[in-house]
């Protein structure tokens, strides 16, 4: 592991990177000594605990990440500061969550200078979300995961042992079917998406 | 409902944000008077999420894994007293320095100049490294560490055991190999197929999650060949061992997965058998050029590239 903290150009390769580099810059995120200094403050300043502190973290680092993998990060601002807005902008939704009695202004939300809208999981899609991956089989979860993370069909073709671009991408087909298959089944679907 | 295999594509682009602006704007317009259209979008969408649950998570257990084993050694510049520590060390280094070089008879007289210190290598993966006698073709044959520890004061004072670890002289290769080395995707392996009932690997994986390596290859050990999961079993008891630093069982365990013909079991065995030797070079000299060889000879190997670069990195620090 370097004993450098690492600068926002070898963090954004790294995050877009192999699933090897990925794993690196996602720690060297996680065991930001400053960056998880600053998410705790701000969470105590707007009324949570340490633990909550904790928690804005890691889900702040799975909505970074998946910006950053989404191109939503237009490179505007330092990357310390997009997390930061992320941490504002979570933090902020969970409070309105919280205590949806009190008039939460805009001062409690003080990234507003910065765009950092992320799609976030919630919990009864994620549960159906799982159910349908349990169907589609282990390499189908594989591809899913690859293709998520913007491989292409020659990369995902070596990683699962496929012989071939095109089988890949047949393959990955073949497994959106199967989750089509499944939403078909449970109509319920449509009432989840955002 | 059936899927028109074009329009995927096209809202696959759409979604992933491959249109030019113009094309994607039309799109746009085309959703808002084609309900139908407008609904297999959100159905993608849907799709494209799953892989996000995935990807997730694998961060949500990487980060638990993170903070089990503590915070990298990275520290923020400033603002730290780490040099206080560090002159401490310093002092205590320089004095056992000064120990050893009095009670050496081949050390340094005093005053006289000390050789230039090596490199420093971590030592974090240094082996305990067993004494490689069977490497049984059969994953399950492969003894377990347990079955071992019994050996493990004769083997303490073997002489071959004596040149095969040599801690400083392989902490070098070991490096190298923590560099490459992927931990087993437990994630991946568990509830694979089970259409969520029990999960028959739970046990084995859960052991390796909680580092319980010993009792993990245990667990393993349970799943006969014959079984469906007697690969992924045995791929956990060879990355279990591997933990255990048992280099040599775990590399036959690799060896015989790798044998098994099945993608992508086999590809992945075939590189950690090769880490494995890499990790007890230079004793596995040859396994580790033969394993080399077949890896660098093949461009289609997932592993390929992989492989090159640790032969660059192993023959660097030789």
């Amino acid at each position: 592991m370097s004993k450098n903290l690492w600068d926002d150009e070898a963090l954004l390769k790294a995050l877009t990177g192999s699933e090897m580099e990925r794993e690196k810059g996602l720690r060297q995120i996680f065991g930001n000594p400053e960056w998880k200094n600053l998410t705790l403050r701000h969470v105590r300043e707007k009324g949570g605990n340490e633990q909550d502190g904790e928690d804005v973290f890691q889900e702040a680092i799975i909505l970074f990440d998946r910006n950053i993998r989404e191109n939503r990060f237009k490179g505007d601002s330092s990357l310390k500061t997009y997390f930061i807005a992320i941490v504002k902008w979570y933090w902020w939704g969970q409070l309105r969550k919280r205590r949806p009695q009190d008039e939460l202004t805009v001062q409690h939300h003080d990234s507003a200078q910065e765009s950092v809208e992320a799609r976030v999981m919630e919990g009864e899609k994620r549960h159906f979300l799982d159910e349908a991956l349990k169907q589609v089989g282990d390499r189908c979860r594989q591809i899913l995961k690859l293709y998520s993370l913007r491989y292409s069909m020659e990369e995902i073709a070596q990683q699962v042992g496929l012989s071939s671009a095109d089988m890949a991408k047949k393959e990955n087909y073949r497994c959106r079917l199967k989750l089509k298959a499944f939403f078909d089944n449970n109509p319920g679907w449509l009432n989840l998406v955002n | 409902m059936e899927r028109d295999e074009q329009q995927f594509y096209e809202i696959e682009r759409f979604l992933l944000g491959e249109m030019p602006e113009a094309e994607s704007a039309e799109f746009r317009r085309r959703m808002s008077e084609n309900p139908e259209l407008a609904m297999a979008v959100e159905m993608q969408q849907m799709e494209l999420d799953a892989g996000e649950v995935l990807i997730e998570e694998q961060l949500r257990g990487d980060m638990a894994r993170w903070k089990e084993e503590g915070q990298p050694d990275h520290k923020p510049r400033g603002k730290n007293r780490n040099w206080i520590w560090g002159i401490g060390l310093l002092v205590a280094g320089l004095g056992v320095w000064a120990l050893v070089a009095v009670l050496q008879p081949g050390g340094p007289a005093p005053g006289q100049e000390p050789a230039p210190p090596e490199k420093p290598v971590s030592n974090e993966l240094a082996p305990k490294l067993p004494v490689a006698e069977n490497q049984p073709d059969d994953p399950g044959n492969a003894p377990t560490q347990q079955q071992e520890t019994g050996n493990e004061k004769a083997q303490d004072q073997s002489p071959v055991r004596e040149k095969n670890n040599t801690t400083t002289g392989n902490a070098r290769y070991l490096a190298v190999v923590g560099d490459f080395y992927e931990d087993l995707d437990a994630g991946n392996l568990r509830g694979a197929g089970n259409n969520g009932q029990t999960d028959p690997l739970a046990q084995a994986l859960t052991a390796y999650e909680n580092r319980q390596y010993e009792e993990a290859v245990k667990a393993a050990d349970q799943f006969g060949k014959g079984n469906s999961y007697y690969i992924r079993a045995q791929e956990i008891k060879a990355h279990a061992l591997f933990q255990l630093k048992a280099y040599d069982k775990s590399a036959a365990v690799f060896r015989a997965i790798s044998r098994s013909g099945l993608p992508p079991y086999n590809e992945r065995a075939q590189w950690n058998e090769l880490l494995c030797y890499a990790a007890r070079y230079p004793a596995d000299k040859a396994q580790f050029d033969a394993g080399l060889a077949a890896l660098t000879a093949d461009a289609g190997h997932p592993f390929h590239e992989k492989a090159v670069e640790l032969g660059k990195k192993i023959k660097a620090v030789q």
